[in-house]
């Protein structure tokens, strides 16, 4: 494929969780001075020559109409091209794609990536709104918890998952974020606090869902030739994808599946020319607990069916043949939207550079996956594989 | 040719008050059951329901063989805008229907219902509708709250396979307040009850049965049923010595012990559950009566009765399906009269809107249309230019099916107000092959729903903004297996 390579060489991320004392815009640049300050040799602001942002819903801090300014504006780098990017769930991670397709094509050297998501501005009432969206007679109702909740009951019914198989995933999760001083959640959980926890949308409890968080992560990427100049130790990109379904709820076939992240992964493996045995560590989208299990057919790590038999063997545990969400995940660390796939990123980054400290996994083949699914009728998804050499 | 009924249906919503439990909250007294609407229902999707059965009923296509909608109710929802046009939509009805409607009065039914036969009766309609419906907003701890029931019911009147023939009405009409609604008040007010039980419902409605027997030149003892409006048990009582009536009379119709005071569709109610048992030959007096005017019509049963009959979701099943509120305040959130504090998230649209209006109508018609190239079917039709499985362009007209089953759902406890928990949303698939999303209604814990449950899309008020109703498809577990529809 005739593409310049994109190499990752800064990763910053500030602390998830309820930020009531912190703006956007702190949020921002706390993420962005973290990102440059990671940078191994450093970095000069004034090498940055694009910047694209993600956020999903700033209307929930009345922000409706955040451009590329709303970054550049506030981070000293006013005067460079900067884009926002929305693709609902997706947009953390679909901001590091367009960013690196700016990269990629040889218009730009070097790049900034951001996201972020300020959700606690707005009540819980005003959450619950937000998710409308396409005609109301056809989509009234709609949550994100309704948009996930059929899913999980179709699920059940075609292949025998319990309640308690599927609250497991979210032990593994709260279990991994105690050591990620990142995640919101610091505490672990047992399936009985699963299962007793309330129901918020049958058949999923409070606990099989993740929480409302704010947060900013950022990522510098680069052309791949240059990287030497900021780091000896550069994450690439090796591959990417983005898929859709269909639009309504009604016009989607399968309720056992996310087609999108099907599509998304097919994309990303073959560009990045690996299997899905390949991979050292996966940070996936689990927004709820199902969604982790059928992320894990999605995605092409078992066969359909077969996701319970994962969980419940511990491959996807910190320490198992496949660690999944040792960030903690959506469920553990939080999912303010813009930020989460960039956040996702991090993560990776931080493992493949072998410096996640006490929670870093084996590397193996040097490939790390990271993946979101989500927007309207959960039809957008984005799956990005890392490496840690040129592949 | 004799105008006559040609077709009936009623609705009765699913919900039962047992009036003991509205009394042990007011230190009242009450005996016997009221249906109560759900949150999602109103006199429009009440008398939709209706009309709908009563025209599946006399099997004829709406499109081409309704010519009006005359709908009567005490209850009318805004004095502006009327929404008959969205029960023509549930009925698939053509655009050339003539809608009126007709109100201030429980009895707006019966002067619907005689607008109705003498327009068939002119020859300028063929066939006509007559709805009346009846959800009263009643005031916490009121006479009124303790009595009142909802439903509704529907005839269509025409000249063709009558199934009872109206034989003559006779209308008796004076100056006479007895209960008001204003217009500042949701409430219905009264003076004095015995006030309007001596002088309102027994002078006028025995002045109407006298100048129709004359008029016949009968007597009661000619006739084989007779149905009154039905306020309350004494009423009734005191209206049945006044006649002189006997109990064989009453063999059928009495409804106010089961479903309460239906208003204007209270003698209507009454009669279709007569229809349902009545002999071809037999005669039947109707009185209504509200407002100081009452009606008295007199119908022959035709020998036509015996060969559809069974095909109306009868009455006594509707009576008989029910889900019992234990609670006054659960009852007090339905009616209303118990509201949350909190903010309404609005939709999307004002339900005003173009958009409401360009899509809204092919949404409740189910109009559909399916790909030339593909067969796939793409709903709604007004938003689909291309196929949305092949990008074809090219596609032949379709109606999506009422019925099918569930394919999956879920149970929300948190819902955007004005939304109430718990509130269900089912992913069906149709008997003809497609997909469908609703709300689904008359689902209060997960035992009501399960996969592959057959459910049928029926039409309901999903929310209520700036005032206006906005009406769409909702998915309802199946309601009285057995009938036509």
């Amino acid at each position: 494929m005739g593409w310049n390579r994109v190499a990752l060489v800064g990763a910053g991320m500030i602390p998830f969780g309820e930020l009531f004392e912190k703006s956007w815009e702190v949020m921002l640049e706390e993420a962005y001075l973290a990102c440059l300050a990671s940078v191994d040799k450093g970095m000069d602001p004034k090498d940055i020559q694009a910047a694209w942002i993600g956020t999903a819903r700033p209307e929930l801090h009345g922000q409706g109409a955040q451009g590329g300014v709303s970054l550049v504006g506030h981070l000293g780098l006013a005067g460079i091209p900067c884009t926002r990017v929305e693709n609902g769930c997706p947009t953390g991670s679909d901001t590091l794609r367009n960013a690196a397709f700016g990269v990629a094509s040889g218009i730009y050297d070097v790049a900034l990536v951001a996201g972020y998501e300020k959700m606690r501005d707005a009540p819980t009432s005003g959450l619950l709104g937000i998710a409308v969206q396409g005609h109301p007679l056809l989509t009234l109702g709609e949550t994100a918890m309704t948009m996930f909740a059929p899913k999980a009951i179709r699920y059940m019914h075609e292949y025998g998952l319990t309640k308690e198989q599927m609250a497991q995933v979210a032990v593994k999760n709260r279990k991994n974020g105690v050591l990620d001083p990142y995640a919101q959640f610091q505490s672990e959980i047992t399936v009985e606090d699963v299962m007793k926890s309330p129901t918020v949308c049958e058949p999923l409890n409070i606990l099989d869902c993740c929480p409302q968080t704010d947060g900013a992560a950022c990522l510098l990427i680069c052309n791949a030739d240059i990287a030497e100049k900021f780091t000896d130790k550069p994450v690439y990109i090796a591959g990417m994808g983005c898929g859709t379904d269909y639009y309504y709820q009604h016009e989607v076939e399968s309720y056992t599946s996310y087609e999108a992240t099907v599509k998304s992964a097919k994309e990303a493996y073959t560009m990045a020319g690996i299997a899905p045995d390949q991979l050292d560590i996966a940070e996936v989208h689990d927004c709820f607990s199902i969604t982790e299990i059928i992320d894990y057919e999605d995605l092409g790590f078992c066969d359909r069916g077969d996701a319970k038999h994962l969980i419940e063997k511990g491959v996807t545990e910190r320490d198992g043949d496949l660690p999944v969400n040792v960030s903690g995940g959506l469920l553990c660390k939080g999912h303010p939207l813009g930020a989460t796939g960039v956040a996702q990123c991090c993560e990776l980054y931080w493992h493949l550079r072998e410096e996640a400290g006490e929670r870093q996994v084996e590397i193996k083949n040097g490939y790390g996956l990271q993946h979101n699914v989500g927007g309207r009728s959960i039809s957008n998804s984005v799956v990005i594989i890392l490496s840690n050499h040129v592949n | 040719m004799a105008v006559g009924i040609t077709g009936y249906g009623v609705y009765i919503p699913k919900y039962r008050i047992d009036r003991a439990v509205i009394g042990q909250a007011w230190s009242s007294r009450g005996r016997g059951n009221n249906a109560v609407a759900g949150p999602d229902e109103d006199v429009i999707t009440m008398a939709a329901e209706a009309a709908f059965n009563a025209v599946s009923h006399a099997g004829i296509d709406c499109a081409t063989d309704l010519n009006a909608l005359y709908f009567g109710t005490g209850s009318a929802l805004d004095f502006e805008h009327s929404s008959l046009g969205v029960i023509g939509e549930v009925l698939r009805a053509g655009n050339e229907i003539d809608y009126a409607d007709f109100t201030a009065s429980p009895r707006a039914s019966f002067a619907a219902f005689k607008a109705c036969q003498d327009a068939v009766a002119s020859g300028r309609i063929k066939s006509g509708l007559v709805v009346g419906a009846e959800e009263r907003a009643a005031a916490a701890g009121s006479q009124e709250e303790l009595n009142c029931g909802d439903g509704a019911a529907a005839f269509l009147l025409g000249t063709k396979n009558v199934i009872a023939e109206i034989e003559a009405t006779y209308s008796h009409a004076t100056n006479f307040v007895d209960r008001w609604r204003d217009a500042d008040s949701p409430y219905v007010k009264e003076y004095e009850p015995r006030f309007t039980r001596d002088y309102g419902y027994k002078q006028h409605m025995e002045a109407a049965a006298t100048g129709l027997l004359e008029k016949l030149q009968a007597g009661i003892g000619d006739f084989d049923h007779v149905v009154l409006q039905q306020p309350n048990a004494g009423m009734v009582k005191g209206m049945v010595k006044t006649l002189g009536a006997s109990q064989d009379h009453f063999s059928h119709g009495n409804i106010f012990n089961s479903l309460g005071d239906l208003g204007a569709a209270s003698a209507m109610v009454g009669l279709a559950d007569i229809l349902d048992h009545a002999e071809p030959g037999q005669r039947v007096l109707v009185l209504s009566y509200g407002s100081g005017a009452s009606d008295a019509v007199s119908l022959r049963v035709t020998d036509a009765i015996v060969t559809i009959k069974d095909r109306s979701k009868s009455v006594s099943s509707y009576v008989e399906d029910n889900f019992p509120v234990e609670e006054y305040v659960a009852f007090a959130r339905m009616k209303g009269t118990l509201e949350k504090q909190d903010t309404p998230t609005k939709i999307g649209l004002p339900p005003a809107s173009a958009a409401l209006w360009r899509d809204g109508r092919e949404i409740r018609r189910r109009d559909a249309i399916k790909c030339t190239a593909c067969g796939y079917i793409c709903y709604p039709a007004t938003i689909r230019k291309i196929c949305v499985r092949c990008g074809g362009t090219d596609f032949d007209p379709w109606v999506l099916s009422r019925n099918g089953t569930v394919h999956t759902y879920c149970l929300s406890l948190y819902v955007p107000p004005p939304l109430t928990a718990p509130q269900a949303l089912i992913i069906g698939d149709l008997d003809d092959g497609n997909r469908y999303r609703a709300l689904g209604t008359e689902i209060r814990t997960s035992d009501d729903v399960e996969i592959d449950m057959p459910v049928e899309l029926v039409m309901r008020k999903i929310v209520t903004q700036e005032g206006v109703a906005v009406y769409g498809n909702v998915f309802r577990p199946v309601r009285i297996n057995g009938g036509s529809n």
